[in-house]
């Protein structure tokens, strides 16, 4: 007899077998350089974590440092990094297809278990720098022989956690409402340290706080059992109690994902959907492109509005965005603070932050959404040019609802907002906005992947033109930094000039970039008509019992 | 592991599938309403309806991909709301082409699906060599499932459904996209397995495929049965299945006609 999982595990590496063979050497090369960059790191900072703690003496060095509460708030910054990361980057990471899997007679505690596992691949990062712990504590005079049981069961702890609120959110956001709501919520919650540093932490969150140690909590309880700093059993029962609602939670949460009929849900909001001043929206570009280009335009306004993904994002952008940085922008931040440029340059960081999750759903993949339309663009008498156009217009048109939407927020808010601060923000989202789009274009028409547009939380564009991007941005940033750096010189000499300087630079960007797209516009266009086939294929493709 | 119906006297056996008094909803829409189906095991049942008729969510609901608003199913004696797992072991599943795994070979994604099933990894292995040649999918095994006609996805699905043997096959539009030779390879497999015991049901748009293969066959329309019945039965008045179907499910004759048409 095989187990479930063995050969799901089997499937999904035979899968990985056959499909990085048919990518690029180079492109390979380079993912995996980036992850062992990116790894690298994180196995640094747990090898400075074991040999910390293995030289307990250079730890005395340090006055006032306490082992165990130190201990406590890193075990709790793990659990947020675990639990939290995943919200920031919209995306679930790594699970199991349970559409696919649940016809197969696979127990529903074998799903469970499978799906735990799988949380790891949401923070291998944190998996590095808790090795990292056991390795000094094996060293470390204080340590207690419980530590054995306390790290793996907060593991477990994390994974199980993991489980619930992926299952719990996966399926809000699958509900127009909820969906928006839930967003709101969690993006309010993480940004919420930012609040505490930069408007000082209320005091009944002190009180909450400085019930110090916290002992009742995980992470304490945790620190406690690995240290043997206070009574062992009642740290034991106070895991074992979390871990046992955690498990009763996860596998309650599981259950009702597995019973989740998406169809369902789907048909309880078609039958609420008014149509009304959208609709009006929706047929703006007939009045000012001609066909087949207000069509296509047309079709992507609608089809994006209406995707899970695209909506999630939207919203994200000027919420997510402007809570993040407004603690940065409001805080009792000094002149000589190193936050004042952000301070001062608010708005344009929330539209470029806005422009990249956009760039997200928009630019990456803009074939990936519409998969069942890629065909139809090929086959109808149509240049694909007009249709990248298209796609481009609509990503455009979106940006500027965002930043508009940005805007409202802020004076509604009644943020400080001043017109050259407006004009500057658009102007420089503009500018990136060309470049990215461009390269967009090129990733789009390159790595095509399939995505579900109902999945309002998982990643869109293909990983290997995630780690190119990494490389593209910087380019792509180049006249904007070329044009603050022009203001910042003639500031000190030439205030008059500064500002005319910064648009002038700004102005060659959009020359360039407009040239750079042209450009890029003429290759993905040829490039898809020579590729129409390949592209289709990797459209076509579905994903394995494993998705990321 | 529990006692098989099959391993009963045949006259104590339950029914292949008994479904009483069914309901799927999606918002305000019935797309299967209060449907009541018995379908008796070692039969070739066909389960037809025109487009939106509600037959391809009832399949669904027989294979557990979605759980009902209301109402029992009952499959080869088991529960499906309280034993599903005892049911999904003894299906063999021809699902929408969908539940497949592209970036597999036909091989590989046979080979999986009896690993799924139970079956030891020599065995599965086997019999996926064995499959890929019965449905002659073995002429170049290192192409993925991605890159098969539909034709041959459908036989690739048909081919894992086979591989624990199992004793009912659900199977939604099998012959979609078959050329004739594999849709003759496909139906001389199915016959054989009902010639063995198994049951199967299958939903087709292909009538006289339908016709010539199935001994009962059940019509749903706007998610109620209105039709059931032996073949023979339905044919005594010499009405042919596509003139009952169409008889029992058409819609009104156009009596408009669009002038740029024409």
């Amino acid at each position: 007899m095989t187990s479930p999982l063995r050969a799901v595990l089997w499937a999904q590496f035979r899968i990985l077998r056959n499909f990085y063979p048919r990518t690029g050497p180079i492109a390979v090369l380079f993912a995996a350089l980036l992850t062992l960059f990116w790894y690298g790191l994180w196995a640094g900072l747990a090898v400075f974590i074991a040999s910390v703690l293995r030289h307990p003496e250079q730890l005395r060095s340090v006055p006032s440092l306490n082992l165990p509460n130190l201990l406590s708030n890193g075990l709790l910054l793990i659990f947020a990094y675990w639990q939290l990361v995943p919200l920031i980057l919209v995306s679930s990471g790594m699970s199991l297809d349970l559409r696919r899997l649940s016809v197969y007679p696979i127990s529903d505690a074998q799903l469970f278990w499978m799906e735990s596992l799988l949380r790891i691949t949401t923070s291998l990062e944190m998996l590095i720098v808790l090795a990292g712990l056991a390795i000094g504590l094996a060293g470390h005079p204080g340590a207690s022989p419980w530590a054995l049981v306390a790290l793996p069961a907060y593991i477990l702890l994390n994974l199980l956690i993991g489980v619930a609120v992926k299952d719990l959110l996966t399926r809000l956001l699958a509900q127009r409402g909820w969906r928006e709501l839930v967003v709101l919520l969690f993006v309010s919650l993480a940004t919420l340290p930012q609040y505490f540093s930069a408007f000082g932490m209320p005091a009944w969150v002190k009180s909450l706080l400085n019930m110090a140690p916290a002992v009742w909590l995980p992470w304490a309880a945790t620190a406690d059992l690995l240290l043997a700093s206070r009574a062992v059993w009642p740290a034991l029962l106070i895991l074992l109690t979390w871990l046992g609602v955690a498990y009763v939670f996860s596998r309650w949460q599981f259950a009702r994902s597995l019973r989740f009929d998406r169809e369902e849900v789907k048909a309880a909001e078609d039958s609420s959907t008014r149509a009304g001043l959208m609709e009006h929206l929706y047929c703006l570009p007939r009045r000012f492109f001609p066909d087949p280009l207000a069509a296509l335009l047309e079709k992507e306004l609608r089809f994006l509005s209406r995707a899970p993904r695209f909506r999630l994002v939207f919203l994200m952008g000027f919420s997510f965005g402007l809570m993040i940085w407004l603690p940065i922008a409001l805080g009792n931040l000094g002149p000589t603070s190193r936050s004042s440029f952000l301070a001062n340059n608010f708005l344009t960081v929330v539209c470029i932050y806005a422009l990249t999750l956009l760039a997200e759903v928009a630019f990456w993949n803009h074939l990936g959404f519409d998969r069942a339309a890629a065909q139809l663009y090929f086959l109808a008498p149509i240049s694909y040019r007009t249709v990248i156009l298209a796609k481009n217009l609509a990503g455009f048109a979106f940006l500027l609802l965002e930043l508009f939407a940005i805007f409202l927020v802020m004076l509604g808010l009644r943020l400080p907002l001043v017109p050259h601060q407006f004009l500057e923000a658009m102007a420089v989202t503009f500018v990136l906005g060309l470049f990215l789009v461009s390269v967009g274009n090129a990733g789009s028409t390159l790595y095509p992947r399939p995505v579900d547009p109902s999945q309002s939380w998982r990643s869109s564009s293909a990983g290997r033109f995630h780690t190119l991007l990494l490389l593209f941005y910087p380019l792509a940033s180049v006249p904007i930094l070329v044009a603050y750096g022009a203001r910042y010189v003639l500031s000190a000499k030439q205030p008059a000039l500064a500002p005319f300087a910064f648009y002038a630079v700004l102005l060659v960007g959009i020359g360039v970039g407009y040239a750079v797209y042209r450009a890029v516009l003429e290759f993905a266009a040829t490039r898809a008509e020579r590729d129409r086939e390949k592209i289709i294929a990797a459209l076509s493709a579905s994903a394995g019992p494993v998705s990321a | 592991m529990p006692v098989l119906p099959s391993d009963l006297p045949l006259t104590h056996a339950p029914p292949a599938i008994a479904v009483r008094n069914l309901f799927k909803t999606y918002g305000q829409k019935h797309a299967v309403n209060g449907l009541n189906l018995v379908v008796p095991r070692g039969c070739f049942y066909g389960f037809l309806g025109p487009n939106g008729a509600g037959k391809t969510t009832t399949i669904r609901m027989l294979m557990g991909l979605i759980p009902p608003t209301s109402g029992e199913i009952e499959i080869l004696g088991f529960q499906m709301s309280r034993q599903s797992l005892d049911i999904r072991r003894l299906l063999g599943l021809v699902p929408d082409d969908t539940l497949l795994f592209d970036h597999l070979t036909g091989g590989e994604f046979i080979e999986f699906v009896g690993r799924l099933y139970g079956l030891p990894l020599r065995d599965a292995h086997e019999r996926s060599l064995e499959l890929l040649a019965l449905f002659e999918l073995d002429g170049n095994v290192r192409k993925l499932i991605a890159e098969y006609s539909k034709g041959m996805r459908k036989r690739c699905a048909m081919a894992a459904a086979l591989i624990h043997r199992p004793q009912l096959f659900l199977m939604d539009e099998p012959f979609e996209g078959v050329d004739a030779v594999g849709a003759r390879l496909m139906k001389n497999i199915l016959i054989e397995q009902v010639r063995r015991g198994a049951t199967i049901f299958l939903t087709s748009h292909v009538l006289d495929v339908v016709e010539r293969l199935c001994d009962r066959v059940a019509i749903i329309h706007e998610g109620h049965l209105v039709v059931e019945g032996s073949m023979d039965d339905l044919r005594s008045g010499r009405e042919t299945l596509e003139e009952l179907f169409v008889r029992t499910v058409g819609g009104a004759p156009t009596t408009e006609k669009l002038e740029w048409l024409a």
